[in-house]
């Protein structure tokens, strides 16, 4: 009957215990018969030549137990080195067949390097652009919400669009399919400065973006809600500019800069990791309050699925809430709600997954390659 | 002639010079030590073997079963290369150590070593 692995391997242990306490016990053994036939020899009685053998050998259990002891410590040792000695043996012999025969090693180590090299490059590429689309908290869950034509997108082409600012904040008030909805706007401006006037990105978010992100300043505060609604005159600058601009130094908080001829109040700074939910991680170098009362523009909006609700579902409810804000001529909503993963956002997504699979491709014939390789070593060695 | 405690750390030494002509079990390295101390040395048998486990550990021992005389299974002990040089660099060490105690024990007051015709 076979059993189980580990218990099995117990038992083996058990039993090469059980060995060399044996080959101990024996050892005894005789050593104390053997000395009780000297004495003997030398005349003595027969239980008193083998008392006196156990007096000279020492008090029996105590001496047993320490020479269990010993051995045990020996067997463990020893056989550990031999585990080594054998693991070192293997290794110089494989090492020394590699060096004999340099053609063959040359050309499956290339082959191999090949396979992986090639393998592990596409891989990190898909891992950053795909897997690790966005570097959110639960990234599974991390949808875009775009609008589409309702009769639209016939031509096949996809026509995406941002939803207007009043319908967005609808949706971020009511919408219970998500765990938070974060419009954000991407801009430029212009940096004054005594020396010289820098071309900047600005960022402009809730601030609920920054628990959205899983981040926190590190220096200074955020934005409170309070000085988002009122538009307030605060920015936070990134961990970059803040190197580059400002040397890093901590009193630039409370500092006033000047953006594009507005000044504006630095009331903290937000680490390098941070970065705009665009599938292209577009740098940001300065942070500031989301402005929602140009109707005309849309936002760009990022927002986190509650665990367990549907694309098809959520996109249901957001086409509600829309409905309820906006009213269009002829009742008809023009617009649906889509949910887009980031990782479907990336124009070369298709690609990609082709190309990892080509290149997984690639390193199984290389590997076949190989496989080759000894067979018709082997082959050429037993003829 | 009272009989003497053998020092720490020479039970391991005596015992490889024991091994040094020919492979032996536990009984036989007793009694070829107490045969070369000519009866003066105070050991416990059960010291032996705990000095070739120790041994055996080292690699300066390798033991085998095997059968005596008698046809009765025993563990023999067998010295190695190791084992050897082992032995010797400790017996010089030890010659040293001895002749430089009692070149202590027998100095004169100012600390001069003992002289012939003094």
């Amino acid at each position: 009957m076979i059993r189980l692995g580990i218990p099995r391997a117990f038992r083996l242990a058990l039993r090469r215990r059980d060995k060399w306490e044996r080959d101990v016990e024996d050892e005894i053994s005789l050593h104390l018969s053997l000395r009780a036939e000297q004495l003997e020899a030398q005349g003595a009685a027969p239980d008193e030549a083998y008392r006196e053998a156990v007096r000279r050998f020492g008090p029996l259990n105590e001496s047993r137990a320490r020479l269990v002891d010993a051995a045990a410590h020996r067997e463990q040792y020893m056989r550990r080195s031999e585990f080594f000695g054998d693991l070192w043996q293997d290794i110089a012999f494989a090492f020394r067949t590699l060096g004999r025969q340099k053609g063959w090693t040359a050309i499956t180590v290339g082959t191999l390097t090949l396979g992986i090299g090639a393998t592990t490059a596409v891989f990190s590429v898909v891992s950053s652009v795909l897997i690790h689309a966005i570097p959110y908290p639960n990234a599974d869950r991390v949808v875009f919400i775009q609008q589409q034509l309702r009769n639209g997108n016939k031509g096949g082409v996809q026509l995406s669009t941002t939803a207007p600012p009043p319908v967005t904040l609808a949706w971020r008030a009511h919408a219970h399919s998500f765990d938070s909805v974060e419009p954000f706007a991407l801009g430029y401006a212009t940096l004054d400065s005594a020396t010289e006037p820098a071309h900047v990105t600005t960022t402009r978010v809730f601030p609920t973006f920054l628990s959205f992100a899983g981040s926190r300043p590190i220096a200074g505060r955020m934005f409170s809600a309070a000085e988002a609604s009122e538009r307030a005159r605060v920015a936070l600058l990134s961990e970059a500019l803040w190197q580059s601009r400002f040397g890093g130094r901590r009193d630039v908080v409370g500092r006033t800069i000047t953006l594009s001829d507005t000044t504006y109040t630095v009331i903290g700074v937000l680490p390098g990791d941070l970065i705009v939910p665009t599938p292209s991680h577009a740098r940001t170098d300065v942070w500031l309050p989301i402005d929602t009362t140009n109707h005309h523009v849309g936002l760009p909006t990022v927002a986190r699925l509650r665990r367990g609700v549907t694309v098809t579902s959520a996109e249901r409810e957001l086409d509600t809430i829309s409905a309820r804000t906006n009213t269009y001529p002829g009742g008809d909503l023009p617009y649906v709600a889509h949910l887009v993963k980031p990782s479907e956002l990336v124009g070369i997504h298709d690609s990609l997954i082709m190309l990892a699979g080509a290149v997984a491709l690639v390193l199984l014939v290389a590997c076949a390659n190989v496989a080759h390789l000894m067979l018709a070593r082997a082959a050429s060695r037993s003829l | 002639m009272p009989r003497l405690p053998v020092l720490k750390g020479t039970l391991d030494l005596l015992a490889l010079r024991a091994l040094n002509w020919t492979p032996m079990h536990g009984f036989e390295i007793v009694t070829w030590l107490e045969r070369a101390a000519n009866g003066a040395l105070d050991l416990e048998d059960s010291a032996l073997y705990q000095a070739v486990y120790r041994l055996e550990e080292r690699g300066y021992l390798d033991a085998e079963w095997g059968v005596t005389e008698n046809n009765r299974r025993a563990r023999y002990y067998k010295i190695t290369a190791a084992g050897r040089a082992y032995l010797r660099a400790e017996t010089k060490n030890w010659a040293q150590y001895a002749e430089t105690v009692t070149a202590i024990l027998s100095a004169a007051k100012d600390g001069q070593p003992a002289r012939a015709d003094t």
